[in-house]
C-alpha cells in the first residue's frame, strides 16, 4: 500500500532536482534498506558534518518556498536532533510559519528537502507525513468546534492506525489533561480558550508522534496560561518527545528551547544554542529591540 | 382532516425529496466551497437509467437499484474527471466549471438521447392509500417515508461512523483535518459518492411523481433544492434539511390554497418569500452568524 502510493506519488511529481529517491517504503518507523541507508549516509556525510555515519533525526535542506511570486522562505536548512527542543524564531513575515507549513506538506517547496528519519517528505501529503509520526499543533487553536472532545480525540488517534498501538492514549490523554474528560462528550467550540488549547496539545499526541510543531502556542492566551502551556511543552520532551517551537514570545520559547533559529525576511539570520542566540547582537536588531526586555 | 393530513403528506413528500437534494448539494459545498450546478444532471442520470433498464425489461427493484448506484457512480466520475482537476481553483473557476458540465451533459442528453420526454412507467405503487382511514397519495407517501429513512440513515452515518466524523472535521476545517491523517481524496470521494446517491433517489421519488424522463429534469428540482441550501445557510447540514421541507411545506400550501386564476404565480411567490427571507437573515434560517461560509 504505501509503496503503491510512494511509487505513484514518485512518478506524478519527478524529482526535479535530480536528486536520488531516498523515500524509504518501509513499513514502520526506522527501517532501512541498506542499500538506502547507504545512499542516505553518504548524503549526509557531506551535508550535516558533525554525525557522519548517523542519520539525522530531521533536517531541512536548502529549502525555498515561494507563493505567486513572493519568495516567502530563502535557502534555510537546519537541523533537529531526536529529544531536542529547537525554536523557530522572528518577527511576522520572517517565514516560520511558511517553513512550518512546507514540512507538513500544507505549502508545496520550491527547492530544497526536507528529511525526517532518513526519509525524503519534501513531496509527501500531509495525511502521509503525519503517519510518519511528524505533527503540529496549528496556531490558533483550531479544534474542530462542531465534534465533540471525543470526536477530536478521537480524530486525532487516525494517523496512529498502522504504527505502534500499545495502550490507551485516549485514556492516557485524558488522565493528563483532566478537564478533557470531563467534558469529553461537549462540542470542542464550547470549551475555553486554555481548555481547547489543551484539546489541540491533547489531539496531537493521540496519534503518537515522533515529531511535535508548535505554531504559536502563547497566541492569544493570557499570560498565565502561555506559561502554562510551556511548561507542558517541556514536559512533553521528557516523554520522549522532539519538538520545534515557533514562537512570537521570545523569553518563553528560549526558556525551554536547547537551540534557537531566527529568520528574518525568509533567510536565516542567527541560529545557535540558546546561550549563544541570547547574546547576539544581531537577534536584538530583528527584533527591533521589542522584545529585548524578555530577553 | 383527510385534506390536512393529505398536504401534510404532499409537504412533506416535496419537502423530502428537496431535503435530499440541498443537502447534497451541501455536503460537496461543505468540504469543497463547490455548488454544483451539475447536480441535476445527476438525478436526469437516473431517470434514463429508469428508462432504459426498464425498456431492457429488468425488475422494477432492481432498476431502482441501479438508478440510484447510477448517480453516485456518475457523481464520482465528475469528481474524479472534471472537479479534481480544478481542485485548488478559485470559487469562480469551480463554479463556472461545474455551470459548464451541466450545460454539456444537457446538450449530451438532447443529442444522444432525445429532446423530448421519455415515459417511465414505474406504477407500482397505489395512486391512494389509506391510513386509519385518511387517505393520502401513495407516492407522497413513499417519498415522505423513503426520504426519512435516509435522512436517519445519513445522520448515523455523519455522527457514528469515523468516515462521517471525518467528513464532518474536514468540512470544518480541510487543513486541519489532514493533519489528523485523514485522507483528504477520500472524503471528498465519499461526499461526492453520498451526494450522488442523494441525487439518484430523489430522482428515482421526481420520475416516479412525473413518470418521464427529459433532458431538464433536474433544473428545477435542483434550482428549488439550491435555493433550500441558500436559506438553511450552506453550512449546517440541519438547517438545510429543514429549509428543503420548509420549501416543500411552502409550495404544497400555495399549490393547495391559491385560488386557480392566482396558480400560476405558485412559485413567483414562493421566490418572493424566500428573497424575504435571505434580506433578513442572509446567512441563511438555520446557521449561527458564526459559521456563514
Amino acid at each position: 500500500m504505501a509503496l503503491l502510493r510512494l511509487t505513484r506519488h514518485r512518478r506524478t511529481r519527478p524529482d526535479r532536482r535530480g536528486e536520488s529517491d531516498d523515500r524509504v517504503p518501509a513499513s514502520n518507523g526506522v527501517e532501512v534498506s541498506q542499500h538506502h541507508a547507504d545512499t542516505i549516509s553518504k548524503e549526509h556525510g557531506a551535508g550535516a558534518g558533525a554525525g557522519g555515519s548517523q542519520v539525522p533525526f530531521f533536517e531541512i535542506s536548502d529549502l525555498s518556498v515561494a507563493y505567486g511570486g513572493i519568495q516567502a522562505l530563502r535557502q534555510l536548512s537546519l537541523h533537529v536532533a531526536e529529544g531536542e527542543i529547537v525554536a523557530l524564531l522572528g518577527p511576522n513575515g520572517a517565514g516560520k510559519t511558511t517553513t512550518l507549513k512546507a514540512i507538513v506538506g500544507w505549502t508545496p517547496a520550491n527547492r530544497g528537502r526536507i528529511m525526517f528519519e532518513g526519509r525524503n517528505i519534501t513531496r509527501l501529503k500531509t495525511e502521509d507525513i503525519v503517519r510518519l509520526g511528524v505533527t503540529m499543533v496549528p496556531q490558533g487553536r483550531q479544534v474542530f468546534s462542531r465534534l465533540t472532545v471525543a470526536e477530536n480525540l478521537m480524530l486525532g488517534g487516525l494517523a496512529r492506525a498502522g504504527r505502534s498501538s500499545n495502550g490507551d492514549m485516549a485514556s492516557d490523554m485524558l488522565d493528563m489533561f483532566t478537564v478533557l474528560r470531563e467534558r469529553n462528550r461537549e462540542l470542542a467550540g464550547n470549551l475555553s480558550g486554555g481548555e481547547q488549547q489543551q484539546l489541540v496539545i491533547a489531539r496531537a499526541l493521540m496519534s503518537n508522534p515522533r515529531l511535535v510543531i508548535f505554531d504559536e502556542p502563547s497566541l492569544g492566551l493570557a499570560p498565565a496560561l502561555a506559561t502554562r502551556t510551556f511548561e507542558l511543552v517541556a514536559r512533553l520532551r521528557s516523554r520522549g518527545l522532539t519538538i520545534i517551537i515557533v514562537e512570537q514570545n521570545v523569553g518563553l520559547a528560549l526558556a525551554i528551547s536547547d537551540r534557537a533559529y531566527v529568520l528574518a525576511g525568509g533567510q536565516l539570520a542567527v541560529s545557535g544554542d540558546v546561550a549563544s542566540v541570547r547574546k547576539s547582537p544581531q537577534l536584538k536588531e530583528i527584533f527591533l529591540g521589542i522584545e529585548s526586555a524578555a530577553l | 382532516m383527510t385534506s390536512v393530513v393529505q398536504d401534510i403528506v404532499n409537504g412533506l413528500g416535496l419537502g423530502g425529496t428537496y431535503a435530499l437534494l440541498a443537502l447534497g448539494l451541501a455536503l460537496v459545498f461543505s468540504i469543497l466551497r463547490l455548488i454544483n450546478f451539475a447536480y441535476g444532471e445527476l438525478m436526469t442520470i437516473t431517470g434514463y437509467i429508469l428508462f432504459f433498464a426498464l425498456g431492457a425489461g429488468l425488475a422494477t427493484p432492481l432498476v431502482i437499484v441501479l438508478g440510484i448506484v447510477g448517480a453516485g457512480v456518475a457523481s464520482v466520475a465528475m469528481e474524479r474527471a472534471v472537479f479534481r482537476p480544478f481542485r485548488n481553483a478559485d470559487a469562480t473557476t469551480l463554479l463556472l466549471t461545474s455551470f459548464a458540465l451541466s450545460v454539456a451533459l444537457q446538450t449530451l442528453f438532447q443529442a444522444t438521447i432525445s429532446a423530448n420526454a421519455k415515459g417511465v412507467d414505474l406504477s407500482f405503487i397505489p395512486g391512494l392509500i389509506f391510513i386509519a382511514g385518511v387517505q393520502v397519495g401513495g407516492t407522497q407517501l413513499v417519498s415522505t417515508v423513503t426520504s426519512l429513512v435516509v435522512l436517519v440513515c445519513l445522520g448515523t452515518f455523519l455522527m457514528r461512523t469515523t468516515l462521517g466524523v471525518s467528513i464532518r472535521a474536514t468540512a470544518e476545517n480541510f487543513h486541519v483535518a489532514r493533519l489528523m491523517g485523514i485522507r483528504a481524496n477520500r472524503v471528498i470521494v465519499s461526499s461526492f459518492l453520498v451526494s450522488g446517491l442523494l441525487a439518484g433517489v430523489a430522482g428515482v421519488l421526481w420520475v416516479i411523481q412525473i413518470a418521464s424522463v427529459n433532458p431538464l429534469m433536474g433544473t428545477t428540482p435542483v434550482l428549488k433544492a439550491f435555493v433550500a441550501a441558500i436559506v438553511g445557510g450552506l453550512g449546517s447540514l440541519r438547517g438545510v434539511v429543514l429549509a428543503g421541507f420548509l420549501l416543500g411545506f411552502l409550495e404544497t400550501l400555495l399549490q393547495t390554497y391559491l385560488p386557480g386564476s392566482a396558480s400560476g404565480y405558485r412559485d413567483a411567490m414562493l421566490w418572493v418569500i424566500l428573497i424575504g427571507v435571505l434580506l433578513l437573515r442572509p446567512q441563511g434560517l438555520f446557521a449561527p452568524a458564526a459559521e456563514r461560509a
